[in-house]
This record gives C-alpha cells, sequence and structure tokens, in this order.
C-alpha cells in the first residue's frame, strides 16, 4: 500500500505549487482549485459590494436620481453577483481546498471535473457583467426574475425589445448553476468513497459534514432552479406560455419553481459557513465541540426541512389557507435543528479558554449576528407577520443578517483561520482586529435599521421613498459605506502577508483536524504517508496533552 | 427578562399607526415574538460576551478547557425547548391568521383563483349585524391603481373607506405582478395577472395613508403610490358623488404618472406592456 501510494506521488509529480502561474491553468490540484475559488469570487464580492454602494448612494435622498431601469438592473445584479459568484463559490472554494485534506485524501474525486467547476465561474461572472451594456440593460426584474415581468419587454427609444438583459441573466444563472452542480457532485463522491482509514462518518470534522449536505442541497435543488429559468428563457424568446396568464400559463408556478431551489439555497450558503464555525470555535475555545452528533444530525435535519419550507416566500402569492399553515408550521420547525447548534457551539465556548484572534472573533460574530437573522426569520415564518413585513425592508434587513452576517462573517473566519494553511504565511492579528471591528460596526448600522425600516412601511427594490424613511436611510447608507471601507484593512493584510509575511509552521492554532498534520502550504497529494484516523477531531483537554498544545489525534503513519 | 417584557410593550415606536382591526391582532402577535426574541438575544449576547471576558484565555497558559463532549441532558433541554415554543406560535399564528378571515386548514382550504386569505369573510363573520362587505374592484396596471366603486360606473384613482365598514378587495392586474399594501392595514396581497385575489380588511381609524405597490412591477414600481382615505361613510359617498361628477379625462389625469413626476417626455415612456396602454387608452377615449 505504502508502495503504490508513493509510485502515485512520483507519477504526477507537478510543478511546484508556489509558481504563480498554477493559478492560471487548469490545473488540476485541489488546493490550487480551492484558492482560484477564494481569489475569484472575492473579486466578485467585491463587485457587488461596489453595486451595494451605488444602491446606498441612491438611497440617501427620497428621489431618485439614477435612471431607475439602470437602479433595478444594479440591485439586481448586486444580489446575483453576491448569491451565485460570491457566497455559494466562496464555500466551495474552501470545501475544495479542504475536504480531501481534513479526510485524509490526496486530491478530489474527480479532478478535472473540479478544474472544469472553478473553469465555469469567470465566464459565467463576465456574462452576467456583460448585461450592463446590451441595448436593453441589465436584467432588472430582482434576483428572484419573477415572470410576467421578467418576461417583458423592453423600451427603447420608441421601440419595445426583447429582453436581452435577462436572457444573459438566465445564461448566466444556468452556467453558474451547473458549475456548483458539478462541484457538489465532486464532494459527495469525495467524502463517501475516499476517506482514510479510521476517518469513519462520525469521526469527520464538521465541516465535511456541512459540506456533504450542502452539496445533497445542491444536487437536489439547483436542476429545479435550472428547469425554472429555461422554461422562463422559453416564454421569453419563444413565446411560449408557460407563465403567462393570456395563454393558460401561470406565473405563481415560477415561483414554486424558483424557491423549491432557492430556499435551500440559502442552506447551500448557510451550512458549510456553519461547518467553518464549528472547525474554529474548539480550537480557539481549546474544547471539543459541544454536542459533535447533534451539530451533524442537525444538519441533516436542516437539509430535509429546508425542501419543505419553500413556500413562505410565497405567503401574499395567493397561496391557499391550508397550505400556508403547512408551510409555516415547517418553516418554524426549521428553527429548531438551527437552535441546536447555536446552542452547542455556546457550549463550547462556555468554560473554554478563549483565544480572541481574527477568526475566533469572526466566528463568534457570526453566532451573535446569526441569532439575529434567525429570530427575525422566525417573525417571518408567521404567517400574519409576514403579511406585513412581506417584500419590505425587514425582509431585506433579515436576509442580510442571515447572508451576511451568517456567511461572510464565516468566510472571514474561515479565512483568518486557514490562510496559514493556504499560503504558508501568516496574516497579521492587529489588522485582523481593526478588519472584525470596522466590518462589525458597519454591518449593524447598515442592516438594524432596516427592520424598522421594512416595519414601518419602506418596500423593498424602490429607488425612490416617502421623506418619513430619509434619517433611517442616511444611517444604514452610512453604515453600508463603512461596510465598503472594511474591506480595505483586510485586502491589505491579505496582499501584503501573503507576499511578506512572516513563515507559518504547519500547525500555528495547535489544532487537531487532519490538515493541520501536513505542511503549510501542503505539498501536492496533501500527505506523505495517508494517515490512519484513531479518534475524533476535537480532542482536546485529553489526558496526555503536551503542555505547547495536544498530539493531534490522527496519527500519521504508513499504511500497512 | 425585563428588557424582553419592555421591548414587547415599547413596540409602538416600531410600527406605524393601526388603522384596522386586523392591525391589532398582529401587532399583539408581533409583540410576543418580539418578547421571545428579546429574550433569546439576550441571553445568547449576554454568553458570548461574558465568554469573551471570562473565559479569555491567559497569555501564557497553553493548556486546554476541560474535555467536554457534551451533556444529554442540556441537549434534550435546549431541543424540546424551541420545539414547545415554535409550536405554540404556529398555534398563536393560526388563531390571529383565522381571526383575520382565513379559512380553516381542516375545512377543505380555498378554491385555486382565490387568495386564501379573505375568502371566507363572510363565513367566518361571526357577528350577523355586522354591515356586509364593501366589495371595490381593484384594476392594477404598471404604475396606477384603478377602482371601481359597487353600482357605480365611475373609475377612480385614489381609495376612500367609510371608518367601521368590512371592505373586501376584488383585484385584477393587466401586465405584472402587483401587490396591495397599506402599512397601517398592516395588510398585503399580491395582485396576479390571469386571476382574481381578494384582501379584507376593516378600517378603524379615520386618516389619511398610502397604498403602495409592494411587488417589483418594472422601472417605475417605487411610484405606485396612491392615497387612501379613512372617513364617515357620507364624507366617502359625497366624495364618490363628486368623482361621478367630473368627467372620465379628469379623473384618469389624476392617475399617478411617474413619467411627469420624475421629468421624462412622454407619458408612453413608462407604460410598457399592450395591456396597459389599451386599458389607459380605453379611459381616455372614454373620457372623450
Amino acid at each position: 500500500m505504502v508502495e503504490t501510494t508513493q509510485q502515485r506521488v512520483e507519477q504526477r509529480q507537478p510543478e511546484p505549487l508556489g509558481d504563480w502561474r498554477r493559478y492560471f491553468s487548469f490545473c488540476v490540484d485541489h488546493k490550487v482549485i480551492g484558492i482560484q475559488y477564494l481569489v475569484t469570487t472575492f473579486f466578485f464580492y467585491l463587485l457587488g459590494g461596489a453595486l451595494a454602494m451605488v444602491i446606498r448612494a441612491e438611497l440617501m435622498t427620497p428621489g431618485a436620481e439614477l435612471d431607475r431601469s439602470l437602479y433595478n438592473g444594479v440591485f439586481t445584479i448586486h444580489a446575483t453577483i453576491m448569491i451565485f459568484l460570491w457566497i455559494i463559490p466562496t464555500l466551495a472554494g474552501f470545501g475544495n481546498f479542504l475536504v480531501p485534506l481534513m479526510i485524509g485524501a490526496r486530491d478530489m474525486a474527480f479532478p478535472r471535473l473540479n478544474a472544469l467547476s472553478f473553469w465555469m465561474i469567470p465566464p459565467g461572472g463576465l456574462l452576467l457583467l456583460s448585461s450592463f451594456f446590451v441595448q436593453s440593460g441589465a436584467a432588472g426584474a430582482g434576483w428572484t426574475s419573477y415572470p410576467p415581468l421578467s418576461t417583458q419587454q423592453v423600451q427603447v427609444g420608441d421601440l419595445l425589445v426583447t429582453n436581452f438583459g435577462q436572457v444573459i441573466w438566465i445564461a448566466s444563472v444556468v452556467f453558474l448553476g451547473t458549475s456548483s452542480i458539478l462541484a457538489a457532485l465532486n464532494f459527495i463522491v469525495t467524502i463517501v468513497a475516499m476517506r482514510t482509514e479510521g476517518m469513519e462518518l462520525f469521526r469527520m470534522p464538521l465541516f465535511c459534514w456541512a459540506t456533504l449536505t450542502a452539496s445533497c442541497i445542491t444536487l437536489l435543488g439547483t436542476p429545479v432552479l435550472a428547469g425554472a429559468v429555461i422554461l422562463l428563457a422559453f416564454d421569453l424568446l419563444l413565446g411560449t406560455v408557460f407563465f403567462n396568464p393570456t395563454g393558460g400559463g401561470d406565473p405563481v408556478v415560477y415561483q414554486h419553481m424558483f424557491w423549491f431551489y432557492s430556499h435551500p439555497a440559502v442552506y447551500i450558503m448557510v451550512l458549510p459557513a456553519m461547518g467553518i464555525i464549528s472547525e474554529v470555535l474548539p480550537v480557539f475555545s481549546r474544547k471539543p465541540i459541544f454536542g459533535y452528533k447533534a451539530i451533524a444530525i442537525s444538519s441533516m435535519g436542516i437539509a430535509v426541512l429546508g425542501f419543505l419550507v419553500w413556500a413562505h416566500h410565497m405567503f401574499t402569492s395567493g397561496t391557499p389557507d391550508w397550505l400556508r399553515m403547512f408551510f409555516m408550521v415547517t418553516s418554524f420547525l426549521i428553527a429548531v435543528p438551527t437552535g441546536i447548534k447555536v446552542f452547542s457551539w455556546l457550549g463550547t465556548i462556555w468554560g473554554g479558554k478563549l483565544e480572541l484572534s481574527s477568526a475566533m472573533l469572526f466566528a463568534m460574530g457570526f453566532v451573535s449576528m446569526f441569532v439575529v437573522g434567525g429570530l427575525s426569520g422566525i417573525m417571518l415564518a408567521s404567517v400574519p407577520v409576514d403579511i406585513h413585513v412581506h417584500d419590505t425592508y425587514f425582509v431585506v434587513a433579515h436576509l442580510h443578517y442571515v447572508l451576511f452576517g451568517g456567511s461572510v462573517f464565516a468566510i472571514y473566519a474561515g479565512l483568518y483561520y486557514w490562510f496559514p494553511k493556504m499560503t504558508g504565511r501568516l496574516l497579521n492579528e492587529t489588522w485582523g482586529k481593526i478588519h472584525f471591528a470596522l466590518t462589525f460596526i458597519g454591518f449593524n448600522l447598515c442592516f438594524l435599521p432596516m427592520h424598522q425600516l421594512g416595519l414601518q412601511g419602506m418596500p423593498r427594490r424602490v429607488a425612490e421613498y416617502a421623506e418619513q424613511f430619509q434619517s433611517l436611510n442616511v444611517l444604514v447608507s452610512i453604515g453600508g459605506f463603512l461596510l465598503g471601507i472594511s474591506t480595505l484593512p483586510f485586502l491589505f493584510n491579505a496582499i501584503y502577508s501573503w507576499l511578506w509575511g512572516p513563515k507559518a509552521p504547519a500547525n500555528p492554532w495547535r489544532a487537531l483536524t487532519l490538515e493541520w498534520t501536513t505542511a503549510s502550504p501542503p505539498p501536492v497529494e496533501n500527505f506523505e504517508y495517508l494517515p490512519v484516523v484513531t479518534a475524533g477531531p476535537y480532542e482536546y483537554g485529553t489526558v496526555g496533552s503536551s503542555p505547547e498544545g495536544n498530539t493531534p489525534t490522527a496519527i500519521s503513519q504508513p499504511k500497512s | 427578562m425585563i428588557a424582553s417584557v419592555w421591548a414587547g410593550q415599547t413596540v409602538g415606536w416600531l410600527m406605524p399607526v393601526e388603522a384596522s382591526k386586523e392591525a391589532g391582532q398582529i401587532d399583539g402577535l408581533f409583540r410576543f415574538m418580539l418578547i421571545i426574541a428579546t429574550g433569546i438575544f439576550l441571553g445568547v449576547q449576554g454568553v458570548l460576551l461574558y465568554s469573551a471576558f471570562v473565559f479569555k484565555r491567559a497569555k501564557d497558559d497553553m493548556g486546554d478547557g476541560p474535555n467536554m463532549h457534551g451533556n444529554l441532558r442540556l441537549e434534550i433541554l435546549w431541543t424540546a425547548i424551541p420545539t414547545a415554543l415554535v409550536l405554540y406560535l404556529s398555534i398563536y399564528s393560526f388563531e390571529v391568521f383565522q381571526l383575520m378571515g382565513a379559512s380553516s386548514p381542516m375545512g377543505g382550504g380555498a378554491h385555486h383563483e382565490d387568495s386564501g386569505l379573505p375568502i371566507r369573510f363572510q363565513a367566518t363573520n361571526p357577528d350577523p349585524a355586522a354591515p356586509p362587505p364593501l366589495i371595490i374592484a381593484v384594476e392594477a396596471v404598471q404604475y396606477a391603481w384603478i377602482f371601481s366603486y359597487p353600482g357605480s360606473e365611475t373609475q377612480v384613482s385614489e381609495l376612500h373607506l367609510p371608518i367601521g365598514r368590512p371592505v373586501r378587495m376584488d383585484m385584477k392586474s393587466n401586465d405584472v405582478i402587483h401587490a396591495f399594501w397599506v402599512p397601517e392595514f398592516r395588510l398585503k396581497q399580491d395582485v396576479i395577472p390571469g386571476r382574481t385575489t381578494q384582501v379584507s380588511f376593516t378600517p378603524t381609524k379615520a386618516g389619511k395613508y398610502q397604498l403602495r405597490c409592494a411587488e417589483l412591477c418594472g422601472a417605475y414600481h417605487g411610484g405606485m403610490v396612491v392615497d387612501v382615505i379613512v372617513e364617515d361613510k357620507k364624507d366617502v359617498d359625497a366624495w364618490l358623488k363628486s368623482q361621478a361628477s367630473l368627467g372620465t379625462s379628469t379623473r384618469v389625469a389624476q392617475l399617478a404618472d411617474p413619467a411627469a413626476a420624475y421629468g421624462a417626455t412622454s407619458g408612453t415612456t413608462v407604460l410598457q406592456s399592450e395591456q396597459t396602454r389599451a386599458l389607459v387608452g380605453h379611459l381616455r377615449a372614454q373620457g372623450q
């Protein structure tokens, strides 16, 4: 066995990982692909953030300064970028880099497919952005693209023309969706089939559990989204009437299909983020994760329930009463597995020896902000309350607490935590803490007042609003700009440290999961010898720990 | 605990005035949820902040915390309490929903073309002495609301509602999806092309409110706002009479014209669908 393994290493011996050109090639090493994902999607995050700044600048005053069609295009593309080109693929980037390392594999199950799934992202993103330059303007029907609005012709001069911006939006969503299906397939096969000896399912790091569950959701949900938007394209281009009531179609059917994917999509984004948190908290609390099995099983609970809640986005869409009651109960119930996770994280921190590093601060910030998003989510699950706040800024606040507080905070926690492993360099902690403080303050200043705006009566997706909402909107915009500025210390820190930062040891955080048993950055094919795992991943505080830390529970030894 | 109750009591500043019978019930439910949410929020933040200060690692302490993997009792407790809580919230929400005029889920549900929410209004209205609802036909078009009162041919672009009388809106859209929303009434219902949706409520407070479109309906979506005036029945009747005596063209001129409001050169700039053009064309023809 050992011999075979070594032979494989010699055969595949590619160029050294440090060569920057590899990052621009069709490289099949999962670590290179992981970093390609992370860097590319961060670029899109900055672009999506710039569009958010445009939105917030527009909303500083009650009147509308921008052309309204352009404004609609800006928020539509902002949302589409953030979801399809930042959160979902960046978490796939973490998965790519980490999953094989964490389960003791040499690579993903299908390395070429893996490279392909990354290389679909840049053209998909450029395609989406190109829609700003077509004659009809970018898609402006919101990231949900409800028909008949999305299938309406648009006026250019005196002519009504086909909405090619919308066609481009559909094409890029199908493109990016295909990429995420391929990645999901790869994760599932890798985790199921390629775990090293002793790596039982319930010994896997929780990030792998989260990636596995999120991949299952992707595999089941994304084709339905593809179906919905392809039918939309037929309506738009070929004159079919799937969603057109004048020809016997029904626009609400699109909503069912869209949300059948898009609600679970929230969990595609949040579950891996939760996985990151479950890795970071034990290390910096020096304690095993509290309720390992409860967290793993609750991920599956969320995945199953996640497919039974979609119609809570449609409580005002002419949905029959009995159906609203059913979806209300299921939506409420999803709070239970989510709550189990939150309480388990608190249990992990409680009584530990906390090191408040940047990664830990972002992880604690995640818990804190995700709870706010979860609580407003419970309110939205209730039909009577939802009827009032649906399609208002209350929903905008809720979704940003869940997707910024609950995903972006985790992504940052993950970047600070694994940066040394990925690059072999340490990030500067002081800049990290400045970054955290700015992000936390900007985030809350931006999204907290939105709750009140929505309750008071400001609808979402408007360029103009009643004057009474101006002071809160100015506050929100200031928060938004601060949030934009907060990325600068991180950018500076990441670029500087990657080039000139202090060299990182193999295990700077004294963590116990497998990726820390190999060099930083890991060599090609990850491990000199495939490790054999003899215990769970979070055995902090066991008898016999060395004063400098713990003996990794995974023992590296030749397979025999 | 005190803070959560305080949060529940002071919810008034978060919401606009309650101007319908339904608003009070919805606010009551919201207040209750806010009390629970504040309690959980403070609990979680308290643990996080307390841990950050009290359990902070000393600089030279390289040891670990206790090797504690879980606590079955605690885990059962924090599964059971949220489960009980959300089940209670489901029942409470369901009750409020029924009081708002919804049919029972056991009663077979509403027909496909119905919105669901107000369909069984008369059946569930327990008070036989209550006046029958005033049924107003609503037509939503990009970017205007057009109302027709019963017994009158007159189409108007402003909503006047009598205090204390139940109202039902029968709503149609000729182009895209719109949504009827008056924040002070706390009610919202999409207006979907191809079907008639309904929303019922009883205005209880005199005043001038605004009906906004809540579902993104195109470039001038934000401008699709009209006044809703709640007043005595006789004032409503007088207003209706005055409108009937006006020519249609005058009333059509009152339609919200976002293009004019935003300095666009022509009114047709904002009218995107053929249906909308046809409808407004029809109205204008009537006035000539």
